[in-house]
């Protein structure tokens, strides 16, 4: 975290928050800072900005701030937020949006944040057979985010693989990937441009 | 020997003790039967002199009910009844009057168990004192 | 129904709902001579208020409970219980209603209709994380307030539901079912539950003195009169506030106590646990007020309450059709009772009909007679049996008491009772009047009025209270004792002096600004000639300086407008650059003294206005008066006034607000500055969406549906950035730039802007007033803004009779509560001017020349400084049309110059005497 007292002189970008509604159809700018967001959030212990100070950063358009914060990918979706906005602003919905943002902008990379090396691993596999295939996802993950390095030292890959080899034994882990039949509909999907008018989430992951 | 019973003499002001009055008869509560209350347009209206020609009448005991003294419809009625009370208190001993045989209450217009409580208090302490010593 | 009875009343009111506004207008009405027909859903009048605690400034218990009575006795008033309006058609001076009750269908006429029905409590049953129906200990405001009171079930101390355990950790969250869109569809504030959060903490806190006390709020919104001050002293007594608002509610493992989790001021994560949660629910409108509008046609706001347009307070779009209190929106009871006074005053002005009270019946000379007194007792229906069962013996009692003439019940439940009194008392030919009853002090106007019609001095009355005594034959003693004096008291005492003045019927109006000449038009639409006096060259006061009221309507078309009528008014005398330079007299008499073009002319009137206004300060910091671009507001606004397109090249703006306002020298909030700032705000964005427009709050106090504009700014992209009194923003000039640096809470690290200018929202003081608060016998607050009686709801009155306040002299507000309180003050000064003779004197001080010394001690005491010593007579003097008959000067004088005859030292003594059993005669 960067020095609190540092005075930020402000380049406001109100467009950030246009373009947010335009894209996700979330209003960020009605927050009136009732806390009850962060209030609620169950991992805010891991965050580096709260959920309240995503959505404030985002009203004064530092978007770059928040797009390479740990927030985002913290984020679980669990929506306790979102149920209990007064303001019914979707801010589950909003770090959805953000970690979009932030892959499109290659602003993250696997080997620094280990959500969302997860993240692409799981939506990479799916992109491509549209079924998530478990034993490539986890080496994948593994590789990608450099993690079987940090289990190696630590002593927990072999735990790691004790699991793997039960979870093969029952069955859980398939040797060969699957996929569907039209792969090609999955692109579209992949493809489509992102809804805007409707408070959804549904966007595309290009 | 038979049990005494005080007779009270109590001055209400017709705003807050009437108020509260007004809430202990909706309660259902009533007065000790000792006390009889002669109602003042405010207890600023009390002079030292009412509650001295009370106890010369007869009574054991005398209180006063008046407002709280931020809500006094007379702004500082009960103050000027408090000092008559303090007054009176410092005189009695010199007439072999225990000093307390007078006193104030403040009452809370909304207090209607308040308005009764303080009448009983008042009969306990005067029941506990005997009868008064003015009376032969 | 009505043909056969020649119409006494002025005309017929239909006033639906029976809560403090209802009760009020009614009231009101009647006293203006109006008959009403006043219907109430439940089973008693009261309404909401009924249901609540000690609610401050106007405490409720005694006086809303004292309407009641007054309304269910009245003559002119019809109090229909368990009743509803079942139908109704018509129009303006002839609607048709039938009222459903009880006992049936009644169809009823009415000239004109108020809509009061109130408001009810949210249901915070949709809050499911709240857990409101699932957990014992999480209840709502209301039923804490049921709690707290000492007529409810533990006496005024509340127990926890789960163990009847006194709880000893409470904490309130804010904002249920207001200010939110997501669990309910209330995109308002309900402008009331900050201030009772408090005042339920505090009297929880005196109730129970070692419980803590929390409040979980958003915006601490007391922008009242006397609520700011009220807030600081919450703090002081202990009240925790945490600023931030409580998701949900869970219950700590195997016990019924709750766990709260929320992130305090400074980012950290705390979890607590209360054993009691109250959830400050919001307001809703009535639910019958829906099908009651589509009756009657009409039109209903966005939030479902009835709508007015801001310059026509309390007025309906049907014609005849008016509305006050909770039916017009989320608000508090001062400005119910306002609105109550405004709404009826408009009925009257509308339904105008004959005035007057006539002449005064001649009262007969007692003083050769000897004392014959008539005793009536009226009990009230809800005297238990066995207390009935002591009147019979008692009455016999009585009968044998010297001088008793006769003993008589009075049913209270016939409306015809007090005419009926009058009659017997006549009749029966006594001279005095001993009257029990339970509610002596209510039925004080009913029976001097009987006595006035009876020919008797109403002074000749002696009052027996029935309150608070038991019902069993141990009671008998008692009771003889109290009547046996009460008939003695009666016989010593002597008819007093009543001067019969006529009443002026004019009024005077100190103030020419949109308040003193709403007043003037109001009095002058109920044929009242006004003259106003305005200090200034103009008229229009401070309006002069307001762009738009809230909903961006244009206040300087309607001021011209104001103007224009005031000014060619032929009831209305416009006296400006004038001043009132004295004052006599009382109400009623009043003459008053203008310097006028250097000339001084004295102006006789009945009653006067006090609507001398405010204006904003000129603060000491954030530079200002060191750059042309750093404004005062109220010169901010007459500069987009005189140029619409002023500010739109700026690029960035910020406004800053409670400058001077909030502050240790000045702890009362000026009301509208928030809504003033998110408006101009708003309209800015809209003149030029690329201007950036921060507003820097310490609360941002947009009440009621004026929520509705703060989402409105947000939704425009205006950025709010909170601080408190000590980390104020900082204001600096840099090469002729301006630059202000702010913390911002959320992110905890300060801002920097760079604004093109700056509006400095400043507190709004009173113009000075002591002189006219002296000349009137008013005084004026610890503020500098006039003081309205204490005798509680009574919100425009002053301390004395015949003085009235209205606007901003009063307190900070915006044009619409202003314009109110004008219309409020006309109907409570046809209370009197409708009168033709007044009787004054009574009971009152009175000063014996001969022994008075001179010593001043009545001019030092008396708190409406009403004695004053008149030095060609050489004595104090104390007018009896102002005294007030407290008695304190009475006693205070060292010399027993100043005697009170209605209860005087002999009479207290005889009936010492008399009360102790002694046989006195």
């Amino acid at each position: 975290m960067e020095d609190r007292a540092e005075v930020v002189f402000l380049e406001p970008d109100y467009d950030v928050t246009g373009k947010i509604r335009a894209l996700s159809g979330i209003s960020p700018e009605l927050c009136y800072q009732c806390r009850k967001c962060t209030s609620g959030c169950p991992l805010t212990f891991a965050m580096d900005y709260y959920p309240d100070q995503i959505v404030r950063y985002l009203l004064l358009g530092l978007e770059e701030k928040v797009l390479s914060s740990a927030t985002v990918w913290v984020c679980s979706a669990c929506e306790t937020c979102t149920t209990r906005c007064p303001n019914e602003i979707d801010i589950a919905g909003l770090m959805d949006y953000l970690k979009q943002q932030a892959h499109a902008r290659g602003l993250v990379r696997p080997k620094e944040n280990l959500s969302y090396a997860f993240h692409k691993a799981f939506l990479d596999d799916i992109g491509r057979r549209g079924r998530v295939f478990e034993t490539g996802l986890l080496q994948r993950y593994m590789l990608s985010s450099g993690a079987w390095k940090a289990k190696l030292s630590d002593g927990t890959l072999w735990e790691e693989i004790r699991l793997g080899l039960a979870l093969f034994r029952r069955g859980r882990l398939p040797l060969r990937p699957r996929g569907i039949r039209d792969t090609h509909e999955l692109r579209r999907l992949f493809e489509k441009a992102p809804v805007s008018s409707e408070n959804t989430t549904q966007s595309s992951a290009s | 020997m038979s049990t005494f019973e005080p007779q009270i003499i109590g001055y209400c002001c017709a705003n807050c003790a009437s108020s509260a009055a007004q809430i202990a008869e909706k309660m259902g509560l009533s007065l000790p039967e000792n006390v009889k209350v002669i109602q003042l347009p405010c207890t600023g209206r009390l002079d030292s002199l009412h509650l001295l020609k009370a106890l010369e009448a007869g009574a054991d005991g005398v209180y006063v009910a008046g407002c709280q003294p931020d809500s006094c419809q007379f702004k500082h009625g009960v103050e000027k009844a408090q000092k008559k009370v303090k007054y009176v208190q410092t005189l009695l001993p010199a007439l072999g009057v225990e000093p307390d045989r007078v006193a104030l209450f403040h009452m809370m217009a909304g207090k209607g168990q308040q308005f009764v409580d303080a009448a009983s208090a008042m009969v306990e302490k005067i029941r506990a004192l005997g009868p008064s010593p003015l009376k032969d | 129904m009505t043909e056969t009875k020649e119409k006494k009343n002025k005309g017929n009111v239909l006033v639906v709902g029976g809560g403090v506004a209802g009760l009020n207008a009614a009231l009101d009405l009647a006293a203006q001579g109006y008959h009403v027909d006043l219907v109430e859903k439940e089973s008693d009048l009261g309404g909401t208020v009924a249901k609540l605690h000690r609610l401050y400034p106007l405490c409720s218990c005694c006086k809303a409970a004292n309407r009641a009575t007054l309304c269910k006795m009245h003559p002119n008033i019809r109090a229909w219980t368990k009743s509803s309006v079942a139908r109704i058609s018509g129009q303006a001076g002839a609607f048709q209603a039938v009222i459903a009750g009880p006992t049936g269908e009644t169809p009823i006429e009415a000239d004109a209709v108020i809509l009061a029905m109130g408001v009810e409590p949210f249901n915070p049953q949709a809050y499911d994380t709240y857990a409101y129906a699932a957990y014992e200990n999480v209840i709502s405001s209301i039923e804490l307030e049921w709690l707290q009171k000492p007529v409810g079930p533990f006496q005024g101390v509340p127990k926890r539901p789960s163990d009847g355990q006194p709880p000893k950790k409470v904490a309130w969250l804010q904002c249920v079912g207001s200010r939110e869109i997501n669990k309910c569809d209330a995109p308002y504030c309900s402008s009331v539950c900050c201030m009772y959060a408090l005042k339920e903490a505090v009297q929880l806190k005196d109730a129970l003195p070692e419980a803590e006390t929390t409040i979980f709020f958003m915006d601490m919104r007391t922008h009242g009169k006397g609520y700011e001050k009220y807030f600081e002293d919450a703090k002081q007594k202990g009240v925790r506030l945490v600023r931030s608002r409580i998701h949900s509610i869970e219950k700590a493992a195997g016990t019924e106590d709750l766990v709260l989790e929320y992130v305090d001021e400074n980012g950290a994560k705390q979890v607590e646990t209360f054993d009691l949660v109250v959830l400050s629910v919001g307001l809703r409108p009535s639910a019958e007020l829906e099908e009651l509008a589509k009756m009657l046609g009409v039109t209903l706001s966005e939030d479902h309450y009835v709508a007015v347009d801001n310059f026509k307070p309390c007025e309906t779009n049907v014609a005849g059709v008016f509305v006050c209190g909770g039916a017009t929106g989320p608000r508090d009871v001062h400005q119910s009772v306002v609105e109550a006074g405004a709404a009826a005053a408009k009925a009257a002005a509308w339904t105008k009909g004959v005035s007057g009270n006539g002449a005064v019946a001649e009262f007969r000379d007692v003083s050769g007679e000897a004392p014959s007194v008539g005793v009536v007792l009226s009990l009230c229906p809800s005297k238990l049996p066995e207390f009935e069962a002591l009147i019979d013996p008692l009455a016999a009692f009585v009968k044998t008491l010297p001088g008793v003439t006769f003993v008589e019940r009075l049913d209270l439940l016939d409306s015809a009772a007090f005419g009926r009194l009058s009659q017997r008392l006549q009749a029966a030919g006594v001279n005095r009047l001993v009257y029990a009853s339970c509610t002596p002090l209510m039925h004080q106007e009913l029976v001097e009025s009987a006595m006035k019609e009876a020919g008797l001095n109403p002074s000749l009355y002696e009052f027996v209270d029935l309150r608070a005594l038991g019902s069993t034959p141990v009671e008998m003693n008692r009771l003889q004792d109290l009547f046996r004096t009460a008939v003695l008291k009666a016989r010593m005492l002597e008819p007093l002096n009543y001067a019969k003045v006529p009443v002026k019927k004019s009024a005077l109006v100190i103030g020419g600004g949109l308040a003193g000449m709403q007043a003037a038009l109001a009095l002058a639409e109920m044929d009242v000639p006004v003259t106003l006096v305005e200090k200034k060259d103009r008229l229009g006061g401070h309006a002069h300086k307001v762009r738009s009221a809230w909903k961006g309507e244009s206040v300087q078309d309607f001021l011209k407008s104001t103007i224009d009528k005031v000014t060619q008014h032929p009831k209305i005398t416009v006296l400006t650059s004038a001043e009132v330079v004295g004052a006599r007299g009382f109400a009623g008499n009043y003459i008053s003294t203008v310097r006028h073009n250097g000339q001084k002319k004295e102006i006789e009137h009945g009653v006067v206005v006090l609507a001398t206004g405010a204006h904003s300060i000129k603060p000491d910091e954030y530079a200002y008066g060191k750059h042309p671009e750093i404004y005062r507001w109220s010169d901010f606004t007459k500069k987009l006034i005189d140029d619409p397109a002023a500010f739109k090249s700026a690029q960035c703006a910020v406004f800053i607000q409670c400058v001077g306002s909030r502050e240790p020298q000045r702890p009362y909030c000026s009301r509208l500055c928030c809504t003033f700032a998110v408006r101009s705000a708003i309209d800015l964005k809209t003149l030029n969406p690329d201007m950036d427009v921060y507003v820097l709050y310490r609360e941002v106090r947009t009440f009621g549906e004026r929520e509705r504009i703060y989402k409105e700014a947000r939704e425009k992209g205006v950025f709010f950035i909170r601080f408190d009194l000590d980390s104020k923003p900082q204001v600096s000039i840099e090469d002729g730039r301006l630059k202000v640096v702010v913390t911002d809470p959320i992110l905890g690290r300060p801002l920097a802007l760079s604004p093109d200018f700056i509006s400095l929202q400043t507190a709004i003081i009173p113009a000075e007033a002591a002189d006219l608060a002296a000349f009137y016998k008013v005084s004026l607050n610890e503020d500098g803004f006039f003081a309205e009686s204490p005798a509680k709801m009574r919100p425009v009155d002053g301390e004395t009779e015949g003085v009235f306040f209205a606007g901003l002299a009063l307190a900070p507000k915006p044009v619409e509560e202003s314009l109110a309180e004008a219309w409020a003050v006309a109907g409570r000064a046809m209370r009197l001017l409708r009168q033709d003779v007044m009787l004054v004197g009574g009971a009152v001080a009175e000063v014996d020349p001969d022994k008075c010394a001179v010593c001043l001690t009545c001019v030092r005491t008396c708190p409406f400084h009403i004695p004053f010593i008149d030095s060609p007579q050489g004595h104090a003097f104390i007018d009896p049309g102002l005294c007030q008959g407290c008695g304190m000067c009475v006693s205070e004088c060292p010399g027993k110059a100043i005697s009170y005859r209605r209860l005087s030292d002999d009479h207290i003594a005889v009936m010492a005497l008399s009360l102790l059993g002694s046989d006195v005669n």
